[in-house]
């Protein structure tokens, strides 16, 4: 039997054989796949956290002109007027709007729109869509006594406190995306009535 | 490579999104805290303009002429308040001749800061307030953020009390108080004494009451007296219980149990028919009735009258509660407690009936520990009545005495006894015989011969002292009194600012007073040593110091006899008509039964001269109403009441406030509670011309009158609460 040369040998291995091939198209496969899943995983990461942020700056500015408005405006009540009714007689009720007027006289309200899922400014009768992808809006209103209103036996006729819950939803069209959400709450006390 | 080419790609794209919302949530958090900084320098500077030194003023009505005038001293005021402050740094006030400007004050160790700018309106042409408004601008600044807000001040200077003194507060029944009240002595007891205005209704309703009480005392937290529908925990206790908050007023009160008791058609009020006895036909208390019904009465004219007012049916338009204002005691609540504990009472039994803030605010309804910066000066040395006493005597007009229709009238004088004469004759009953005159009758001489006239010598009347002179004890009628005086009598007679001067110690009887009346004391007290003293002890010794003899108090008092009776003035007003305010000189220390008024009989208080003030006689004693028959006597006295002490009893109305400068009587007393001036048993049966009735309110609608040299006060106007300069 004749040994092969060291040439020979070295001839026959600059072939690519068959399971060679199959073998570094497999883990090319893979590698691919993985890094098209993760590629996939990260865009999702990024517009899931685009996606919270722009909820949360949403939702921080709606309820931070919510709040700015209560402690300066006037002549708070809930909107809804069988709730409105139960406040004037001392109870804490929960809305899904409120109304006040500003030192102007303009009647301002913040309203949930159920059906557009927006919460609405009204001003005056006219409506401005402060936050759109709202899922819940909701202020939880402590009344108070004037003194005019305790003199007389009257209504509970001021706002102590309102404590706003405020929960919005991305409106993207991506299951993954949409499903995301924030919750933010506050509570303002109007400073005209409880100095 | 790809995949660490895209993850980078990722990295970088997602980094500024990052950033910016930790940036915006951080500006957000920064801008909150600078907005609470910045509203925190505003409630600073309202503590401060509290508790630091305000100037003085004796001019009652703070007009913008007034408020510009004392912007100086303000000023002053401010930048002697800020040289105190810890922190040298923060000290620094520039003035740029319109604004003082604050250095930056550090709200706590963080980052957060404020400065003010204070300035007094009008800040600019078109500025609708005018001098008695100071803006302060308060800028926080947190970080990179900063925000200002803005309120105007208002300079004013009020009482703000309904009743406000040294000594114990009484509070009766059918007495009702609209306004504030505060004690200012840390060591009397009890401080408050309230009663309950329906226990004594009937058999059912007491014993209603007493189990609400009871109830209150074991589950209610403070002592307004009232469980409000949105406390969970009490309001469930309260309803296991069986109560209700039957008017729907959000409270459970004593009130709900009065009107459940009363209201048979239940329509939430209670008309007089429901509030008949049906035994005697008769209103269960017709004054508690009229006093509940005057709730909330107008507080100017041209003010509106509410709903319901006087309209012969009780509801919640009448918004009744006990007192309407806050309850301010300068003791601690624990002090009050132990004072009590030997008794085995509590501050509960001491506190009836429902008690509320007036302004709606949180704040407890009876607040304890009260410093004196939360209350003005009550010293007597704080008032100037000069401006009263020039306006009697012959620094008001030319004196004059004459006679119209009978009747005698003296302008601009000051009265001697011998002005007496001028008057009817009269005298004093000594013994009745078959006349239908009781023993101590002050009687017309006329009236007194002719009921003689047919009579034998046994049965006639007699009369042992001279004419127009009477021996009367005081107070009058009190089963305690403290002195015997022997008095000249005015009888039907008319004074137009007259001075009455000291050592007079008469009996007006039937008199009309037109404009002001102004009585002169002693108003250096000395003490044993012949020092100058504010001591109550050695006024009282004061007093009974006698030129001969020894002090009794059943041995009439004459200007021979005593010191006292020469240097003071025990007065006594019966059935007389004060169309005019009061005002005396001023003792350095309160005298008792000395220096004293008393108006009694149906004397009625009907100010048409002065809205500012009705009484002005501090370390005076002054007595008003009937001791046996407190229904008498309806007077009104508007603007403010000034006296050593006062008991009211009787029907009156107060438009104002009550000021007790006095601390050495045992209590002032508001409403009627026995028959004795020592007494406070609230069992004492009522007498048979009913409690009377007496509704104090205090009045922010009415001036001080001059001379009252108190601080001004400077006071947040919540309405101009603004964000933004």
């Amino acid at each position: 039997m004749r040994l092969k040369s060291a040439g020979e040998r070295r001839r026959r291995r600059h072939g690519l054989g068959l399971v060679e091939l199959l073998v570094a198209l497999s883990i090319s496969a893979a590698v691919l796949t993985a890094t098209a899943v993760a590629t996939d995983a990260a865009f999702r990461a990024y517009h899931i956290n685009r996606e919270q942020s722009d909820l949360m700056q949403r939702a921080r500015l709606s309820v931070y002109r919510i709040t700015t408005m209560l402690r300066q405006t006037k002549l708070h009540a809930p909107h809804t007027p069988t709730l409105a009714a139960q406040f004037a007689t001392g109870k804490t009720v929960t809305d899904t709007a409120i109304d006040m007027y500003d030192m102007s006289n303009n009647q301002v309200s913040y309203r949930f729109d159920v059906t557009k899922k927006q919460l609405l400014a009204v001003v005056n009768g006219t409506s401005h869509v402060m936050c759109s992808g709202v899922e819940t809006f909701s202020v939880n209103l402590e009344p108070m006594r004037s003194a005019d209103s305790i003199k007389t036996g009257g209504a509970w006729d001021l706002l102590r406190r309102a404590t706003i819950l405020l929960t919005v939803r991305t409106t993207a069209s991506d299951a993954d995306v949409g499903a995301q959400s924030v919750t933010l709450s506050a509570s303002v006390m109007p400073r005209r009535n409880t100095w | 490579m790809l995949f660490l080419v895209l993850i980078s790609t990722l990295a970088v794209a997602m980094y500024p999104m990052a950033t910016l919302n930790v940036q915006a949530a951080d500006n957000m958090a920064e801008n909150d805290k600078a907005r609470a900084a910045a509203e925190s320098g505003l409630r600073w500077m309202a503590w401060r303009f509290v508790k630091m030194t305000r100037p003085k003023t004796t001019v009652g009505n703070i007009t913008a002429a007034t408020a510009a005038s004392l912007w100086p001293s303000i000023r002053s005021s401010i930048a002697n308040d800020f040289s105190t402050m810890l922190n040298s740094g923060e000290r620094t006030l520039t003035w740029d001749g319109t604004t003082y400007r604050s250095a930056s004050i550090a709200t706590d160790s963080g980052q957060g800061t404020f400065a003010l700018q204070i300035r007094q309106h009008p800040i600019g042409a078109g500025d609708a307030m005018d001098s008695t408004y100071i803006r302060v601008s308060s800028v926080g600044t947190y970080g990179a953020a900063s925000k200002s807000v803005s309120v105007d001040f208002k300079i004013d200077k009020k009482v703000k009390f309904a009743i406000v003194g040294k000594v114990p507060i009484q509070i009766g029944r059918n007495t009702l108080v609209e306004g504030p009240i505060a004690m200012t002595s840390p060591n009397k007891f009890p401080p408050i004494m309230q009663l309950s205005d329906f226990r004594h209704l009937t058999p059912g309703l007491q014993t209603k009451i007493d189990a609400f009480n009871q109830f209150l005392e074991n589950n209610h937290k403070g002592y307004d007296n009232r469980i409000s529908v949105n406390n969970p925990d009490e309001y469930g206790k309260a309803a296991a219980a069986g109560y209700t908050d039957y008017n729907g007023d959000s409270f459970v009160d004593e009130y709900d149990l009065f009107l459940k008791e009363f209201d048979k058609n239940g329509d939430k009020a209670i008309d007089t028919g429901e509030f008949t006895n049906p035994s005697t036909g008769k209103l269960y208390d017709t004054d508690l009735f009229k006093a509940m019904d005057s709730l909330g009465a107008p507080m100017f004219a041209g003010d509106t009258t509410r709903a319901g007012y006087q309209d012969g049916i009780i509801d919640n338009r009448d918004a009744y509660t006990k007192v309407r204002g806050q309850i301010d005691i300068a003791a601690t609540a624990n002090a009050w407690s132990s004072n009590l504990a030997p008794s085995h009472e509590t501050i509960q039994d001491m506190i009836q009936g429902p008690v509320q803030n007036s302004d709606g605010s949180a704040d407890p309804s009876v607040k304890f520990g009260v410093d004196s910066s939360e209350v003005f000066d009550l010293s007597p040395g704080n008032f100037d009545t000069s401006g009263f006493r020039n306006k009697t005597g012959p620094e008001n007009g030319a004196t004059s005495t004459t006679t119209s229709g009978g009747q005698v009238t003296i302008s601009n004088k000051v009265l001697a006894a011998s002005d007496a004469a001028l008057g009817p004759q009269s005298v004093q009953v000594t013994t009745p015989g078959n006349t239908s005159f009781k023993a101590g009758d002050v009687v017309l001489k006329s009236d007194f011969d002719a009921a003689n006239a047919s009579l034998p010598a046994s049965k006639k009347a007699t009369a042992a002292l001279p004419v127009n002179t009477a021996n009367e004890k005081t107070p009058y009628g009190s089963a305690s009194w403290q002195a015997t005086y022997q008095r000249p009598v005015f009888k039907n007679m008319h004074f137009k600012n007259v001075r009455i001067p000291k050592g007079m110690n008469a009996l007006f009887d039937n008199c009309t007073f037109d404009g002001v009346t102004y009585v002169e004391l002693t108003t250096n007290i000395t003490n044993s040593a012949g020092q100058t003293t504010t001591n109550p002890n050695d006024g009282m010794t004061w007093s009974k110091k006698m030129k001969s003899g020894s002090f009794d108090a059943n041995t009439a008092l004459t200007s021979a006899t005593s010191y006292g009776y020469v240097q003071g003035n025990n007065l006594r007003f019966n059935n007389c008509s004060m169309n005019g305010p009061v005002a005396s000189d001023v003792p350095t220390a309160y005298t008792h039964f000395t220096d004293t008024m008393e108006f009694t009989g149906s004397t009625m208080f009907n100010n048409q001269v002065d809205q500012t003030a009705t009484i002005v006689t501090p370390q005076t004693n002054i007595e008003m109403g009937s001791f046996t028959d407190p229904a008498h006597a309806p007077s009104t006295l508007t603007g403010v009441v000034v006296a050593g002490n006062l008991d009211i009893r009787g029907s009156s109305v107060v438009d104002g406030s009550i000021i007790i400068t006095g601390d050495g009587a045992g209590n002032t007393t508001q409403g009627w509670f026995g028959p004795r001036d020592d007494q406070t048993d609230p069992t004492t049966p009522m007498p048979e011309g009913g409690y009377g009735r007496l509704n104090i309110r205090y009045n922010p609608y009415r001036a001080l009158p001059d001379g009252i040299n108190i601080a001004i006060d400077i006071l947040p106007d919540a309405n101009t609460y603004a964000e933004g300069l």
